[in-house]
């Protein structure tokens, strides 16, 4: 396997795992599947695109053509996207938790609000700006590096450098914050928590903004790869989806295991010459029926069975 | 040993590593009421559990009436006479009473008659409405409508875990009533998880001690509770 | 001495009672062959009055009939283009009823129910145009293929938790898509098989009386699963899944008195795909063709706000929804993709103010009005609701 091929599983990876870890903390923390993660994935794309449009005359002007400009140009995509996530995250968190969490069938209703949000924001935009694609400006500039006879593209390095430093700056807070703390509590046993004093209503807007702005990330670094388009959240969601499962829903663990596992799957199916890509999804869902046939409770069952 | 109805051998138990159960040997005859006692985590309810099928042990076997049960599953071993109730009390959460006993007269072949589930529910001394939802009942109701349920099949053995617990010392004396009747009348082997060892001194024939996963004592409750390794289980620091 | 105010206590549903004459034996009807009645009486005295008085218990077959006959008898007097919305609604009723019958009564979460619709459409459809099998054999093809692909996806259902089992049906759903997009034969016709035979002659398709014999066998479609709704969920079956429905503790209870509800649920999954077989040959024959698109997730989630929308896991429910959802989409075409936002904002609304659907509205007013009632009550009596139920016992207008 040549290293084009790893770097690029790898890019692919870490976008997954971006989507897959917002789903699977959401989902042991709050005891909701987001379903609207598409959705916040492409708004916050949108958002991207939007903002930095507006902007860039003002940057062109004030920095001319400086490798500032570039920089601020990059720091306002980054930062319009992960707002317009933790900005969905928030809209979530109005419809699809406050009005119903402590109602009857909630994890069911949370869902289908949430699938609903979905197909309503993807059609809006897809009324509102049409289904032609748009270029987000790049981030992180063209260009290549040469590393021991295969090209690395910019934006490769960036995604998975720049993935892996939001990864580890969530965990990080998990991990050591205060608020961090709550929600590692929460996703460990809810009702106990509740009883020890932790506000489920208080531990879940954060929660949701921090997955939404996971998806603003992940949108932003993914439309350095690809285009910005409406229907462009379903993919990622789907991928994210069933990474999340895969990974054992809850456990953060396995989803970055399952993400790494499904990158480097589809990068070699990819390039097999007589599957290629019609056949990425294909081979996808046959490897997670395998597993889900052994593993019933997804790779995270296994890293749980082994601590023990 | 001829007539052993019900009994295990060797049951051999285990989860990540810990033992839970090692070389549990046990047999009960008909018209016997066995008392079943150790302290907390002794292995009890997880015999009962590895009993009725829905823990498999790691070796080791388990017979009804001489034939070996050990492969089968739950419903299995309930449809070959062997009943189980359970330590909360857990009863249909969507059924009223008639359809919980509907539902379990229709459960296999052959299906049974009304006049069964009333008689179940007579010897079981349920004496609800049956309209009421089975969720709304008490404590003590919620486990007669298990008992009847299981006693409707006329069962050969019935296994049942902490059946006191919750409830309150009237109700005690007529569980006892309920279950000696079983024994004496009806010549049904039950088995019996208790804590209290003074409740099985009153009403079993026979006690088995269970610590950390070994049977550590066996005999009439009077000479079990005297033994000397029992009190060391039961009370720690009585000696020391 | 001043005026004591009396309250009705726990307002009752008004109901509509017949005063029957209680000297004569009653004389009811019943299935034949079997000891059911067609419809539930229950008859009572009035304590007050001391009449005899008969209430039906259960309304919803009368509701069920006077739906389905105005619908039949309203149909052919519209235009071609709603009959046809008719019939696609009756297709998608009959899915969505034998999705529910999954779902709801098995308790099995699958996602895979279209793709076994196009599974058994596409090998119904192939038999006929590929093997020359006459069009009736569809219908027998159908519910075999049903019946077969039931019987593979049935097998690791019990062996995983429902989110991943939905996970793996999806999966499936997808695997079909790919392999059938993906089939030699049918790349002119980007993986559709079409010029499918059909009960529909040749020459009346898309004319008016074809249309009218399409609607015909699709409102037979839908009384068909009505009829293995009913069949399932009130007798044995029905019984045995809803003792082992909510949670591990009823399943434990079912085990414990004998129940194997694992295989009644297989069962019932087994059942209704073999049902969802025959939609599927019918779905083909309906429109002399069958594409891809039927694997697609938007038809699936399509079917979804059906269900969502009329309740989850009733039979009424399934077919309000499907009513709704039809009549947006195809209905409405020429307002474009609003329609699907149309859709989601309904979806949107109604999940989040009822608990169970449009359908389970009445129910859900009913306990909020006697929750209300109740707070009233409480805060009218002495103490202001404070009153501990050994004393509530004292207070007169309670």
């Amino acid at each position: 396997m040549d290293l084009g091929l790893i770097i690029y599983a790898l890019n692919l990876a870490s976008i997954y795992a971006l989507m897959a870890i917002g789903i699977s903390i959401l989902w042991s923390s709050v005891g909701m599947i987001n379903m609207a993660h598409g959705a916040t994935f492409a708004t916050s794309g949108y958002a991207a695109w939007f903002v930095s449009g507006a902007l860039k005359p003002a940057i062109a002007a004030t920095f001319g053509k400086t490798v500032m400009a570039s920089v601020m140009m990059a720091s306002v995509v980054m930062l319009s996207a992960v707002l317009a996530g933790a900005f969905c995250g928030a809209v979530i968190y109005a419809l699809a938790f406050l009005p119903i969490h402590d109602k009857p069938n909630y994890s069911v209703r949370s869902l289908i609000i949430t699938l609903a949000l979905n197909i309503g924001v993807v059609q809006s935009l897809l009324w509102y700006f049409g289904p032609r694609n748009r270029g987000l400006p790049k981030v992180f500039g063209f260009g290549r590096w040469e590393l021991l006879d295969t090209k690395i593209r910019y934006d490769q390095a960036g995604t998975i450098v720049g993935a892996s430093l939001v990864m580890i700056l969530t965990l990080a807070w998990l991990r050591y914050s205060r608020r961090g703390l709550e929600v590692r509590a929460m996703m460990q046993n809810a009702e106990g928590a509740a009883y020890s004093g932790i506000s489920r209503q208080a531990t879940a807007l954060p929660v949701l903004m921090l997955t939404g702005a996971l998806a603003g990330v992940a949108a932003a670094l993914l439309s350095q790869t690809i285009f910005v388009s409406p229907t462009a959240g379903v993919i990622p969601l789907v991928k994210g989806l069933t990474i999340a499962l895969l990974g054992g829903l809850g456990s953060v663990s396995g989803a970055v295991a399952a993400a790494i596992l499904i990158g480097f799957l589809e990068a070699i199916v990819g390039v097999i010459p007589f599957l290629g890509q019609r056949y990425v999804m294909f081979a996808t869902f046959s490897f997670i029926i395998l597993v889900l046939i052994f593993r019933p409770r997804g790779i995270g069952g296994l890293l749980d069975n082994t601590r023990e | 040993m001829d007539n052993v109805l019900f009994g295990c051998k060797g049951l051999e138990l285990s989860f990540a590593g810990r033992k839970i159960l090692s070389g549990v040997s046990l047999s009960l005859n008909s018209g016997e009421l066995l008392g079943l006692v150790g302290p907390n985590g002794a292995g009890k309810t997880s015999l009962f559990e590895v009993f009725c099928g829905r823990y498999k042990s790691d070796c080791g076997s388990v017979f009804l009436e001489g034939k070996d049960i050990t492969r089968q599953g739950f419903y299995n071993r309930t449809q070959s006479g062997l009943g189980r109730t359970f330590q909360s009390p857990i009863v249909p959460m969507s059924l009223s009473v008639a359809e919980t006993f509907r539902a379990t007269r229709k459960a296999w072949k052959p299906y049974l008659s009304r006049h069964d589930a009333e008689w179940a529910a007579r010897l079981a001394h349920l004496t609800v409405n049956w309209e009421t939802p089975a969720a709304t009942l008490g404590a003590f109701d919620r486990r007669k409508l298990i008992l009847a349920c299981i006693l409707m099949r006329r069962p050969k053995v019935i296994l049942m875990d902490e059946p006191a617990s919750g409830l309150i010392n009237a109700e005690i004396d007529e569980l006892e009533l309920i279950i000696r009747r079983l024994v004496d009348e009806y010549h049904m082997g039950v088995v019996l998880i208790e804590h209290r060892l003074e409740l099985l001194a009153a009403v079993a024939d026979r006690t088995v001690v269970l610590d950390l996963g070994k049977v550590i004592a066996e005999g009439t409750p009077e000479d079990v509770f005297l033994n000397p390794r029992v009190k060391a289980a039961y009370f720690e620091n009585v000696d020391a | 001495m001043t005026v004591k105010t009396y309250y009705k206590v726990r307002r009752r549903p008004w109901e509509y009672k017949l005063s029957p004459d209680g000297k004569v034996a009653r004389n009811r009807l019943r299935l034949p062959f079997t000891r059911r009645h067609f419809l539930k009486w229950r008859d009572a005295y009035n304590p007050k009055s001391l009449k005899r008085e008969r209430r039906l218990a259960d309304k919803k077959p009368l509701w069920w009939t006077i739906g389905l006959l105005a619908f039949v008898v309203v149909t052919p007097f519209l235009s071609n283009s709603m009959i046809s919305i008719a019939a696609i609604f009756c297709i998608y009723a009959s899915i969505n009823l034998l999705w529910t019958l999954i779902v709801g009564t098995a308790g099995i979460f699958s996602l895979a129910t279209l793709a076994i619709v196009g599974v058994s459409g596409y090998a119904a459809a192939a038999s006929n145009v590929f093997l020359g099998l006459p069009w009736p054999f569809i219908l027998l093809v159908g519910p075999m293929v049903g019946f077969v692909a039931g019987s593979i996806l049935a097998a690791p259902s019990t062996r995983l938790d429902g989110l991943y089992y939905a996970l793996l049906t999806m999966g499936v759903a997808e695997i079909c898509r790919v392999f059938v997009t993906q089939l030699r034969s049918l790349t002119q016709t980007n993986g559709a098989i079409t010029q499918v035979d059909s009960f529909i002659p040749e020459d009346w398709f898309l004319q008016r009386p074809g249309l009218l014999l399409g609607f015909a066998g699709a409102f037979c479609l839908l009384l068909g699963s009505l009829l293995l709704w009913r069949l399932i969920n009130s007798e044995r079956l029905g019984l045995l899944l809803r003792t082992a429905k909510t949670g591990r503790e009823d399943e434990a209870f079912a085990e414990a008195v004998g129940i194997d509800f694992r295989r009644a649920r297989l069962t019932v999954f087994v059942l209704s795909s073999s049902a969802l077989g025959l939609v599927g040959g019918f779905y083909a024959m309906y429109f002399k063709s069958i594409s891809p698109n039927i694997f697609s997730l938007d038809q699936l989630l399509l079917l979804f706000a059906m269900m969502v929308i009329g309740g989850l896991g009733r039979a009424e429910g399934a077919v309000v929804g499907a009513a709704i959802v039809t009549l947006i989409d195809k209905g409405f075409i020429e307002i474009g993709p609003l329609r699907i936002i149309l859709v989601a904002a309904i979806m949107l609304v109604v999940t989040i103010f009822a608990r169970e659907g449009l359908t389970g509205v009445r129910d859900q007013f009913r306990d909020f009005r006697k929750r209300k009632s109740g707070e009233r009550r409480a805060q009218r009596t002495e103490k202001g609701g404070e009153a501990m139920p050994e004393e509530a016992v004292e207070v007169h207008d309670k």
